[in-house]
């Protein structure tokens, strides 16, 4: 079963057949605790095709950054990748010595951080900076690479690209120094793009501009794009496809349509109620979710969201649900009692996703 | 309407900045500008706005952890600048503060026996055991279990902080409490919890709250009236669904559009606002370089602030919705949502 052979909502897929450029192959991410390595990252196998935008979702704690940094090779000391692999473009990077890896990242996979303000440094021009990469992955002479950084940041949408180069990070606005992290990830043409939470740091009106702009870079160039958000609302501004992380591990994974219309997890169920809408009536009560997001175990005797979860049964606490198919097409769920559809959208049984 | 309990009116903050003008001459900043709002006994009012724009300046005002330049700020009609320093230390015990990052707003070494009791200490509010009785019924009142408190802030979860950061401030028995994003800090599963919270306290103790707030979605739905700033000045004021559903700044209609809906059927068009990094001009509208329907006017002359209809303002020459004593906007849509 793939959940990626279809991907209606990407434009300009040139191959019929398209290539995943990245696969996760049942991940495991473990730390070194004194009380015993907990795993991070639990069994997480996950595709994203050619110019197609996947948002991981979920709270502080449930391994979505992790997954993130064990695909750009940069997971922090003392966590490691224990089993499962990382395939780029057919290839496994996940063995890749440092040396290697520094050959991938920057040229094949783009990164986005939260606080551009951390991420550049203060001391040095914006262009210098852009040009970085350039200078590491090509050969590219400085004449050449100044050029090619203006036109750069002129197609992340900065006005004035050539006195954005020659300022320092402090000199721009939030929104402009998100947008140089951009050019910076998309200077070398990489494959895939992995942003995690891009704009937490942002106003409002800015996200929305950041996001838009992520959009575009996939609709002209056909870059895929990791997205790490906590936000179903930013998750439904760009994703084509969702997958919700509770506790390391996935939960459910679905288009992102499918995914708010017949979403089946309690935990994705939950999460989606509890935020306020703008068009939500006022003053009505909050559907909270009791409880605190897990801390990394070990291993788990259950469900892990058992529990936090509405629907939870004697069976839940057994074994941990396998991730099997949902009510919907490309739909896949870890849940044994899954919430009816929001709006009766879906017709198929809830109980079909029980299966194995 | 009866009295306001809590009244701002033209306060200005005005900072000096490290910078220097050409001259040498000293270079202010004004971080709130003529800033006026009234909250009534029991209700909701948020400062809604992007950083930088003053919302958290005005409710430090407000609660008097910071002087107004110009403007008074009158708490039940006490003027706070006029009394005593004793008469204010009195009266703070019925402004509360909650703050928004629980974790270094509350003292890492203190145990949250101590950390709850301490404004009752500082007021000089019973003996050790009546004191200990409140705390026990204060974590009742903010659902903590009463073994949290021997426990230390790092042991507790972020909305556990929150909660004992909450309890702390009702420990007076205040009337007005000053949130500043109170959740922006929390899990989104954790945040629906506080939020709730906060409402049944509020129904219970006839609280006031000044909210503080980005969030516009989350304002929608706590908020009664709502102020949106930009640049330190109130741009628009009035009762939250009317603003919402049809502002009358432009900025307001920004900030409504940009609000992302997590149901991708209702993905708003893509842009409308305009980056700007510069700075308007001192003498016309803050606003003007960033407004699609910028005229003229709006760069030479500060807009005077409207009233649409009773209690419902704007500070704009060309507001989106039609007031009773403006000329109707020409050709901008409106945005009725």
């Amino acid at each position: 079963m793939s959940p990626l052979d279809e991907m209606k909502s990407v434009p300009d897929v040139s191959s019929p057949e398209t290539e995943d450029v990245l696969e996760l192959r049942s991940l495991r991410v473990s730390d070194s605790h004194p009380a015993g390595a907990r795993r991070l990252v639990d069994d997480v196998s996950l595709r994203v095709g050619q110019g197609e935008i996947l948002g991981i979702v979920g709270e502080s704690g449930c391994g979505k950054s992790m997954t993130a940094m064990a695909i750009m090779g940069l997971l922090p000391k003392g966590c490691a990748i224990t089993s499962g692999s990382i395939l780029l473009g057919g290839r496994n990077i996940s063995a890749l010595q440092p040396s290697e890896y520094n050959r991938i990242r920057g040229k094949e996979i783009g990164m986005v951080f939260q606080d551009p303000m951390s991420s550049l440094d203060p001391t040095q021009r914006v262009g210098l900076q852009v040009a970085d990469s350039l200078r590491v992955h090509t050969d590219t002479k400085s004449r050449a690479a100044r050029v090619r950084v203006v036109e750069t940041l002129e197609s992340v949408g900065l006005p004035e690209p050539a006195k954005v180069a020659d300022s320092y990070p402090h000199q721009l606005s939030g929104g402009m120094r998100q947008r140089v992290m951009v050019a910076m990830a998309i200077l070398c043409g990489p494959r895939l793009l992995i942003c995690d939470e891009p704009t937490t740091a942002l106003d409002v009106t800015v996200q929305k501009q950041v996001l838009d702009l992520l959009r575009g870079i996939r609709d002209s160039f056909g870059t895929s794009i990791v997205l790490i958000t906590h936000d179903f609302g930013v998750m439904a501004r760009v994703a084509d496809r969702v997958a919700v992380m509770y506790a390391g591990q996935l939960v459910e994974e679905a288009p992102m349509g499918d995914f708010y219309r017949s979403r089946a997890h309690p935990y994705s169920d939950a999460l989606l109620r509890a935020v306020p809408t703008l068009h939500g009536t006022r003053s009505a009560r909050l559907w909270a979710i009791p409880g605190t997001p897990p801390t990394p175990a070990a291993h788990r005797e259950g469900c892990a969201f058992a529990d936090r979860c509405v629907n939870v049964r004697a069976d839940c606490l057994n074994a941990v649900p396998a991730l099997a198919k949902g009510p919907s097409p490309h739909h896949r769920l870890r849940c044994l009692h899954p919430v009816e559809p929001a709006d009766g959208a879906s017709t198929s049984s809830a109980e079909q996703g029980v299966g194995q | 309407m009866t009295d306001p309990l809590l009244q701002l009116d033209h306060v200005r903050v005005r900072y000096r900045t490290r910078r220097m003008s050409f001259k040498g001459a000293v270079v202010y900043t004004d971080a709130v500008r003529d800033v006026s709002l009234e909250l009534g006994e029991g209700q909701t009012l948020a400062l809604v706005g992007e950083s930088g724009s003053g919302k958290s300046t005005t409710a430090r005002v407000a609660v008097a952890l910071e002087r107004p330049t110009s403007g008074r700020v009158l708490f039940d009609g006490n003027d706070l600048a006029l009394i005593g320093r004793a008469q204010l230390r009195d009266l703070r015990s019925q402004f509360q503060i909650v703050f928004q990052d629980p974790h270094s707003s509350l003292d890492s070494r203190m145990q949250v026996l101590d950390l709850i009791a301490e404004p009752l200490v500082i007021h000089k509010w019973g003996n050790t055991g009546s004191r200990e009785a409140r705390v026990h019924q204060l974590l009742d009142e903010v659902g903590l279990p009463r073994a949290t408190t021997g426990r230390q802030p790092h042991q507790l979860s972020g909305g556990q902080r929150q909660r004992v950061a909450i309890a702390r401030a009702l420990a007076l028995n205040p009337r007005l409490i000053v949130a500043d994003e109170p959740v922006s800090a929390l899990d989104v599963s954790v945040r629906a919890q506080i939020l709730n919270l906060l409402s049944d306290l509020q129904k219970q103790h006839n609280l006031s709250y000044l909210m503080v707030s980005h969030d516009l979605a989350l304002v929608n739905h706590t908020a009664q009236f709502v102020a949106v700033m930009f640049r330190g000045s109130i741009v628009e004021s009035g009762p939250c669904d009317q603003v919402i559903t049809s502002p009358a700044h432009p900025y307001t209609r920004a900030l409504v559009e940009a609000v992302p809906s997590p149901d991708p059927a209702m993905v708003s068009p893509a842009g409308t606002v305009r980056e700007s990094a510069e700075h308007a001009s001192g003498l016309g509208c803050q606003y003007a370089n960033r407004c699609p329907q910028a005229r003229g006017t709006c760069f030479d002359t500060a807009p005077p602030v409207v009233e649409l209809q009773l209690g419902r303002s704007v500070a704009c020459h060309f507001p989106l919705v039609a007031g009773t004593t403006t000329a109707p906007t020409t050709s901008t849509p409106n945005t009725g949502a």
